[in-house]
């Protein structure tokens, strides 16, 4: 979906999800706030509440972080990331509004996003991910703080060490061990 | 599919460094062609992404967690001067405990350290060109005094240009403004070798200000000595005496 004319924007853009991938904090934070009040508005205008408001956009915000790991999502224009942030938290908030506790809510039509629809996959790779996570709150605070500044702040080995105060080695065998740590307590088997 | 024979410090290193890219074409080819091949290989790497997703998919949760509670407690303050009032707030507690810490501290250094201790003001922030944006970023942490924030951008900097002087010197204070005098001194130490820096003489002075923080003071004054600004002089006047008492 390249347009040339486009070339400068897309590269913007780019760059933006190159950073989302990375989990940067900056970026993603920026996202969060910029698009909070609208999603807030929008669910309050709609029957909801406060705090579901901010269930369903952590809820959104997970799943658009989820399609740009993936790939999923191509950029179009410079504010397309927050655009397809809010079409999800607003889709989310529909599929809600026609679960099983508003039935009768016909008069809401839903713009269909390919994208995000649900694949048959995603609620065993959402149940594998909940093993997980809850494993890592089992796990004492040394191993989770190792794992997650590799794996999610993306920190080089030599940082790691630096701020654990151990051998470069040593923080990779710990690193290693943690991990293995988190497999059996996740009991993640792969067929 | 039993995986066990994967289960190793080695092959996880090896999925490391083929999820971050950094396997050269080659060994990319032997790995993909592993993974075509040897079923337990594949296995293994598949739990290692489910593992890894998960990590990341906790520390989302939690960092989210964190952008939520910023912005309710933003809100918060029921008039405009809400906010100014917390700040003014925070800033008594802040002076309360330094004075605390001045005058009740038993350690003398720590008294000089607590009582002199300003991190340096910070460069202007202007977002001209697009290189330094990062950078910037960094600096406009710093000055909310975010270190740690501001840490986290500039390490990546760093490590891609570790002679940078500008670098070094925010990277020093600001890990010192942060109580991390290790990594601190070992930033200010290498901002202190570069003499044609604009940051050579302020470099002294903070890394002096780390080491009689870790009590070193018969350091401290052989690096005051070496810097010729106003202040080291006065600093270094102020160590002298300290170890005469």
């Amino acid at each position: 979906m390249q347009n040339d004319s486009h070339s400068t924007q897309i590269q913007f853009q780019n760059h933006t999800v190159a950073l989302i991938k990375q989990n940067d904090r900056v970026v993603l934070k920026k996202l969060y706030n910029q698009n909070y009040k609208k999603v807030l508005r929008y669910v309050l205008q709609n029957s909801g509440s406060d705090q579901q408001a901010k269930d369903i956009y952590q809820e959104a915000f997970l799943a658009m972080w989820r399609n740009i790991k993936e790939d999923k999502f191509t950029a179009q224009n410079e504010s397309s990331v927050s655009g397809y942030l809010y079409q999800i938290a607003r889709n989310k908030w529909l599929d809600y509004l026609r679960s099983a506790r508003h039935k009768k809510t016909t008069a809401i039509t839903r713009e269909f996003d390919a994208n995000e629809e649900l694949e048959e996959n995603e609620e065993t790779y959402l149940n594998q991910m909940k093993y997980v996570t809850q494993a890592l709150d089992q796990m004492g605070e040394r191993c989770k703080k190792v794992l997650q500044l590799f794996y999610f702040e993306k920190k080089t080995m030599r940082e790691i060490a630096l701020s654990l105060d151990l051998e470069e080695s040593s923080a990779r065998n710990a690193k290693y061990r943690c991990m293995e740590k988190l497999r059996s307590l996740a009991q993640i088997k792969t067929p | 599919m039993s995986t066990e024979i994967y289960h190793n410090e080695e092959t996880y290193a090896l999925f490391d460094s083929y999820f971050a890219d950094e396997l050269d074409t080659e060994e990319k080819m032997q790995f993909e062609q592993k993974l075509k091949q040897d079923k337990s290989f594949n296995s293994a790497f598949k739990e290692y992404k489910l593992l890894h997703r998960g990590i990341e998919e906790k520390g989302m949760q939690d960092m989210l967690n964190d952008f939520q509670d910023e912005l309710d407690n933003k809100k918060k303050p029921k008039n405009p001067f809400g906010y100014a009032y917390a700040i003014a707030a925070t800033l008594v507690i802040v002076i309360g405990i330094t004075a605390w810490i001045i005058f009740f501290t038993q350690d003398p250094a720590q008294r000089l350290y607590a009582a002199t201790f300003k991190p340096d003001p910070g460069l202007a922030t202007t977002m001209g060109e697009q290189s330094n944006y990062e950078f910037f970023e960094g600096m406009v942490n710093y000055k909310r005094a975010e270190y740690d924030k501001a840490i986290d951008r500039w390490e990546p900097l760093y490590n891609k240009a570790p002679d940078n002087d500008t670098l070094n010197y925010f990277l020093g204070v600001a890990n010192l403004a942060s109580d991390k005098t290790v990594e601190a001194k070992k930033y200010l130490e290498y901002s202190k070798t570069q003499k044609q820096s604009v940051f050579y003489d302020d470099a002294h002075y903070y890394l002096a200000l780390s080491q009689i923080k870790g009590n070193e003071l018969e350091a401290a004054i052989k690096t005051l000595e070496s810097s010729s600004t106003e202040k080291s002089k006065e600093l270094l006047q102020k160590v002298e005496n300290l170890k005469e008492k």
